[in-house]
This record gives structure tokens, sequence and C-alpha cells, in this order.
């Protein structure tokens, strides 16, 4: 069940008057019953395995490590624990990789992995490592409640792509009593269209022209393999962030809070700035639970030792995102990028005195330009089937327009270019001048916002995209 | 006071717009959808008024587009001496629908030539999409809603928008061969042949892997009541792009398979009707007017070798078998 399904839109009202009508001390059981439902309805029985494997282990190595005084014994622990649970991560990650060594190796034909879905293992394997770290670390208390630390891993907003959420911060919401707030719940329900506004139609709109290029790339050259890369920048933003916006848009509908996972990424001047725009969650996790071990483990190697810690903590990033070369090669570009930002930075500020411009408003126009491009140069590896693809992509881009008016713009008909263009200036005016977006956001807080409330709908209804692609990292 | 009426007020604020939204979009829908008389979905009318008025002894060719391209009615009755009607029209119609359809209209001594897309043996495409809703508001027969498995119904209509936004240029712009008025008086579709091929791609959705048994056993039913009552029914394989095929060999061997395993005997093999994808118009399905000759042969000469041997029919005992 996808939020941008018609079984969800149902699926939400009936669960939120069951929770209502429900008093405070069981409504952990509603949610709970309807977080494993929500799971179970990706009719993969295993999943439902996995996550209570994952929440068995981490509860009991939470209490564990809680118990025990001996700074021996909580260690090991909590490396049972994580070891655990990063096991079956990686046999979820990376079966297709295994199974197509043994194939090769034993001359099998096996095709298991064709048949398995992950969606969701690793935002609740995460957040089962980030929680038993920060007991171990002192940081958190462990909770002696099955159901509410269950409840913590497999809350349904966030189960299937996150935000990856502390137990500091979700689990006291989860047990706190629910009380019906009229904003809490306007607001909400006003995020959650905007986020399916996001991706049916902006985000699976822009797919049409990303797929049809990614797909067959040698059908394209120059111009129209920039547009396509262009088009899948935006698409996998816009995909994200409206999940992210529906899913805290459904727990603000329960009184939680979710962490907010972008921060207009697009505009940021530079690639750290970038990381700290997007997917937010995430990347504090890799910083605390990676980067920073990495870094204190390699202080002594002065400026090298953060450089190799963003270059390794990035490669892992990349090769979490699957077994490929693609994003093997994205995650390091990624790393090159930080590290070599933390050599060249000081070099770039004289650079900027000298000429004169550190005060300009230009340059960080440049800067967003710059970085937007090399973010962008990077998804060429993230969104290509294949290295060699890729390779083509980034070698055609300058040469001629093959297929760009009639097979890639005029395609899709006129219609979607108008409509695209018309929400990403709308996205970009917003971005860069706060009153469109409070005066966007005005028209659903007046007098007439339920009129607008009935024409967003009725734009989303006519212009979406529905049943066409599921969200992209559903399958990370 | 006031805060104990907000949550139900705001739930009667909410339920009472979502019902305007409902009736708006339904409206709107309805409204286009009905005022679409040359509506390529509309053509079902001109078919099944085809098909009343064709008397028996007759051919009836029943499947998706892929026969309303790529079969030439006027070569196929010469060959074979009967009226042929071409109910080929669109898979999203589901076969179960297109089976129905044609079940009142065919009698004693008919010929039923049964050519599905591969889509309709896997996954739930054999109970119809957003095809057959939109010829339930065309035809008005709401009773084919039934057809639909209900969860599917809401999907279905969301996906139905497509209709809405591209109003303008399908009915303000339209040089469509998408239309009502494209086929001949067989019911085949003639307005792509004079036409260049369309560029097309061939990454479609993979076919699901599950194969829908009781899609099978359905059809096997119908093969077996039929030939109780005298129609032979034939099953042939659909034209397919190479590219495509390649792609989806997998899934097309475990339909044969399914196909062999309840007794189901299909004319040749699927690899019989792959052609080269420059023989297609602007769909994998879609063969343009080179290869839909060449695909029109080859279908008579199956039909031919096949007419020979009748024996190769289920009946209705061995159904009741089957379905043990």
């Amino acid at each position: 069940m996808s939020f941008n399904s018609a079984q969800y839109f149902i699926f939400l009202p009936v669960v939120f008057l069951v929770f209502y009508f429900t008093a405070d001390r069981y409504r952990w059981v509603v949610l709970l019953v309807a977080s494993y439902g929500f799971y179970a309805s990706f009719n993969a029985p295993y999943l439902l395995a996995v996550l209570l494997m994952v929440t068995g282990i981490s509860y009991t190595c939470g209490l564990r490590i809680a118990a025990k005084q001996d700074e021996t014994i909580r260690k090991r622990w909590l490396w049972i624990g994580s070891f655990a649970c990063l096991t079956i991560l990686a046999l979820f990650k990376y079966l297709p990789f295994f199974e197509s060594q043994a194939n090769r190796t034993f001359g099998l034909s096996s095709t298991l992995s064709s048949t398995i879905i992950s969606i969701g293992v690793s935002y609740f394997t995460f957040q089962a490592i980030s929680y038993l770290v920060d007991i171990y670390l002192e940081i958190e208390e462990s909770e002696c409640h099955f159901g509410h630390f269950a409840l913590y891993l497999a809350f349904f907003p966030k189960l299937s792509q996150g935000p990856i959420e502390r137990a500091g911060d979700l689990l006291p919401q989860l047990k706190q009593p629910y009380r019906f707030d009229y904003d809490a719940m306007r607001s909400g329900m006003l995020l959650f269209t905007w986020g399916l506004f996001k991706k049916v139609v902006v985000a699976d709109r822009l797919a049409l022209y990303a797929d049809q290029v990614y797909n067959n790339v040698h059908n394209y050259t120059g111009l129209s393999l920039i547009i396509g890369t262009y088009a899948y920048a935006l698409q996998i933003y816009f995909d994200f962030a409206g999940y992210t916006d529906m899913a805290r848009g459904t727990g603000r509908m329960f009184g939680i809070n979710l962490t907010e996972n972008f921060n207009s990424p697009y505009s940021a001047t530079s690639v750290a700035d970038f990381w700290r725009r997007w997917h937010i969650s995430f990347s504090r996790w890799i910083l605390d639970y990676i980067f920073k071990p990495l870094q204190m483990a390699w202080r002594n190697w002065g400026q090298a030792g953060p450089a190799a810690a963003l270059i390794v903590t990035f490669l892992v990033c990349g090769i979490w995102h699957g077994a490929t070369w693609g994003f093997v090669i994205w995650g390091l570009l990624h790393g090159i990028y930080l590290a070599s930002s933390t050599s060249y930075r000081p070099y770039q500020k004289r650079l900027h005195k000298w000429l004169g411009v550190e005060k300009s408003p230009w340059l960080k126009w440049w800067q967003m330009f710059v970085t937007f491009n090399l973010v962008s140069f990077a998804w060429v590896f993230f969104r290509s089937k294949s290295l060699g693809d890729a390779w083509y992509v980034i070698s055609s881009w300058f040469h001629g327009v093959k297929g760009l008016r009639s097979d890639l713009i005029l395609s899709q008909g006129r219609q979607n270019i108008l409509l695209l263009l018309a929400c990403i200036t709308l996205f970009v005016l917003a971005a860069i001048r706060p009153q469109v977006a409070e005066r966007f956001n005005s028209l659903f807080n007046g007098t007439s916002r339920w009129l607008f409330y009935y024409l967003f709908v009725m734009l989303i209804l006519i212009c979406g995209l529905f049943g066409k692609a599921e969200f992209i990292y559903g399958r990370f | 006071m006031e805060d104990s009426r907000r949550p139900t007020v705001l739930f009667i604020k909410w339920v009472a717009m979502l019902v305007v939204v409902a009736l708006s979009y339904t409206g709107l829908l309805y409204y286009i959808v009905i005022n679409g008389k040359d509506n390529y979905l509309a053509a079902t009318f001109n078919k099944m008024k085809l098909l009343e008025n064709t008397l028996s002894p007759k051919m009836v060719l029943v499947g998706g587009s892929n026969i309303a391209f790529g079969l030439d009615s006027t070569k196929t009755r010469q060959a074979f001496g009967l009226p042929v009607v071409n109910m080929g029209l669109h898979s999203g119609l589901g076969l179960k629908f297109m089976l129905d359809q044609v079940k009142p209209y065919i009698n004693k001594n008919d010929i039923v030539v049964i050519v599905p897309e591969y889509s309709q043996y896997v996954g739930d495409s054999f109970y119809g999409d957003e095809a057959l809703l939109e010829v339930v508001m065309i035809t008005k027969d709401w009773s084919a809603l039934g057809y639909i498995p209900a969860l599917k119904i809401p999907n279905i209509a969301l996906r139905l928008n497509r209709i809405i936004f591209s109003y303008y240029n399908e009915h303000v712009n339209s040089d469509s061969i998408y239309s009502r008025n494209s086929f001949n008086s067989d019911g085949d579709l003639t307005a792509h042949l004079a036409l260049p091929n369309v560029k097309f791609s061939i990454d479609y959705k993979a076919l699901p892997a599950d194969i829908n048994q009781k899609a099978i056993r359905y059809l096997y039913n119908f093969i077996a009541t039929n030939a109780d009552h005298g129609i032979t029914t034939l099953i042939l394989y659909p034209c397919l792009a190479r590219s495509y095929y390649h792609r989806q060999a997998a899934t097309i061997a475990k339909i044969a398979g399914a196909f062999s395993n309840n007794g189901i005997h299909v004319l040749s093999s699927a690899q019989d009707f792959v052609y080269d994808d420059d023989l297609f118009f602007n769909t994998h399905y879609h063969l343009n007017a080179q290869g839909r000759s060449l695909h029109t042969e080859k279908t008579i000469q199956a039909l031919k070798v096949a007419l020979m041997d009748r024996t190769l029919a289920p009946t209705s005992t061995s159904a009741q078998n089957l379905n043990k």
C-alpha cells in the first residue's frame, strides 16, 4: 500500500477514527496493529517476520546493555545487536549480488532475489542500531515496554522510507496521551496533500522524461541527455520530499512530529551544505554512527583523517543504496567532493576576496549553480542502468540535440511541459522569495480556504499520475 | 464547548468536501467520456452491432488491440469463406469481459479465435482496468462494473484522470488514430496503415510473474462449453515485438506451461508470432501495414491447420474434471 494509492486514502481515515475513539492507554495498540497491517499490505509476509526479528533483537540487547555495569559486557551486547541487525540488512540488500555470484560460481539459475522486496528494512534497522548505540553511550535509556518499542520501529508513516527517527525524539511522543489539536490536524492534512502534489503531479510527470532518456540513453544526445539528467535530479527530490511530507503530515494527524528530512537542498551553496539539507535524518545518522567514529579513529592523520573518513563514509552510503558500481561511484563522488572541500575551502575564500566577490549576491547564485550541477553529475551514476550508460551520458552531453523535440519534449504532450514548467517556477519562486511562499500559504489560511482546499485537491486529482510509479527510495 | 465540537466539525467539513470533490471529479469524468462521440472505446458499440447482425456460421476474433491493429479480416474472410467479426479493441477490458461479451452471440458452427495479450494470463489484468471502467460509462452498462474487483475500482478511477488531463490534445486537437472512426466495417483498425511508424519504447512495465490460474480455468471452461454447443474455439498467442519478447521470455514460457498443465491447446508457439521491432507501429503489440500482412498470413495458416483437427478442443466433461 503506497501513500499515493486509493487504498491508503481509505486506510488512513479508518485508522485515525479507530485511534480517535480508543482510550489513551490502548492507542499504541491501534497504531501498532495498523503499522503491521500497513507492512503486511506489501504482500511479503517475510518482511513482517524480519521486522519482528529486528524488534526482538534490539529490544533484548537494549535491555541487556542498560542492565549491565561491566563495560566489556555492555560492548558485547552492543556488538551482538548491531551485528545481527546489519547481517539481516546485508542479506536483504545484497541478496541479488550474492545470488548472481553463486549462480556464476556454481552454475545455478536461481531467481530468488527477483521475488524478494526489502521495503523499509534499511530504515527500521538503522533505527534499531541507533537505539542500541544511544543506550550504550548513555544518551538514551532503554525502553522496557515492548509494545512502545515495537511501535517506535514500526510506526507506519515512517516505516517504508523514514525519516530515521532517534529513540529520544519519537518514543516520548508515542507515550504521550493524545489530545485533538485542530491546528495540528489541519496542518497535517495540508502537509499530506502538499506531499501528494509533489509526488503525483511533479515527480511522476518529471519521471516521464527521466525514464524515457535513461531507459534508452543511446537514442539521445546532448541537450536531451542534459534535460533527462536535470529531470531526474528534480524527480528524485520531489519524489522523496513528497513522501516525507506525506509521512510527516500523517504523523501530525496522530499528534506525532516526525523529523524534517529536506530543507530546499537544491538551494545549497556547497556539497556539504547540500548534505545538511538532503535526507537530513540519514545524513545525521551516517555522520554520528560512521563518520564521527572514523574521524576519532584517524584523528592522528592530520588533515587526511577527516578527508579519509568522509570518503569512506560516503562510500558506505553508496554501497548502502545497492551492490552496483553506479551507487559506489555516486557515493565516492560525494565523498571526494566533501573531502576536497576541506582542503580548498581556505583557498576559495582567499580567491573570492581577491576577486572582490565575497559580498556579491551573485556569488551565492554561482555557488548554488555549481553545487546543483555537481550533485546532478553524481545522479547520472545513480540513475544509469550501467556504467556504460553513465559514460555514454557524460561523454555525449555536448554532442547535438538528437531526439530532443519530437521524441522527448513533445512525446508526453504540451500540457505536461506547461504543467511542469508552472510547478517548477512556483517552487523556485517560493525558494528564492519567501513572500511568494507566504502568499501561497495564506490562500489556505484565509476566509476562502475551503475553496482553495477544494481547488488544490481537484488539481491533484486531474493532473496527478496515479499508479504509475512507486517511491524511488522505497527500494532502498 | 467549542473545543469539544471542533473534531466533529472538522470531520464533517472534510467529509463534505471530499463528497463534493468526488462528485465533481466523477461528474467531470463522466461528462468528458460520454461526450467523446469519437472516443476509441466507443467503437465497442459498432463492434457489438456487427456481432449481433452477422449471421452464423461466422468467425469471431476476441482479444485486445493486438488483433484490432494486426489482423486483416478481409483476407481471413476470403481464406475461410466465413464472415469475420474482429472484436479486438483494448486489453484493458479484461479477458473475462471480452469472453462474456461475445458469449450470447455465438452459435453452433461458429469459430471463436481468442488472441489476448499476455498480460491477461498474469496478475489481475484478466478482470479489466481503466478501459473497462470507461466502457461502462460509455455504454452505461453498470453491471459490467462487477468484473472489476471492488478494491481496484478507486485506483482505476484515479488513473482514469488521464482522460481529463489530455482532453485538449485528444478532443480539440485531434489527429489521433485512437478514434471510433478508425475501424473498417469488419472491426479492423486501419487508420494507421498508411502512416509511418511512431518511435516507441519497449520499457513497459514487466509482466507480473504470477500466473492467474482463475483466468486459465475460465478460458478452459469457455472452450469446453463452446465445444458442447458445437462452437469451435481456438487459442493463439498474440503478435509481439522481438525486443519485448526477449525481455519477457521467462514469463511467456510460464504462461505456455500453464496452458499445457491445464490441457489448453494453443495453436503454434509464442515465437511464431514474434516479429522484428520495425514491423510494429507504435507499441510492441501494434503491427504496421507490413507486419499486419505477414501476421495475417501466418494466422490464417495456423488456423487452417487447426481446423483440420478439431479433436483438440476440450469438452465440458474434461472441464469438470479440471475444476475438481
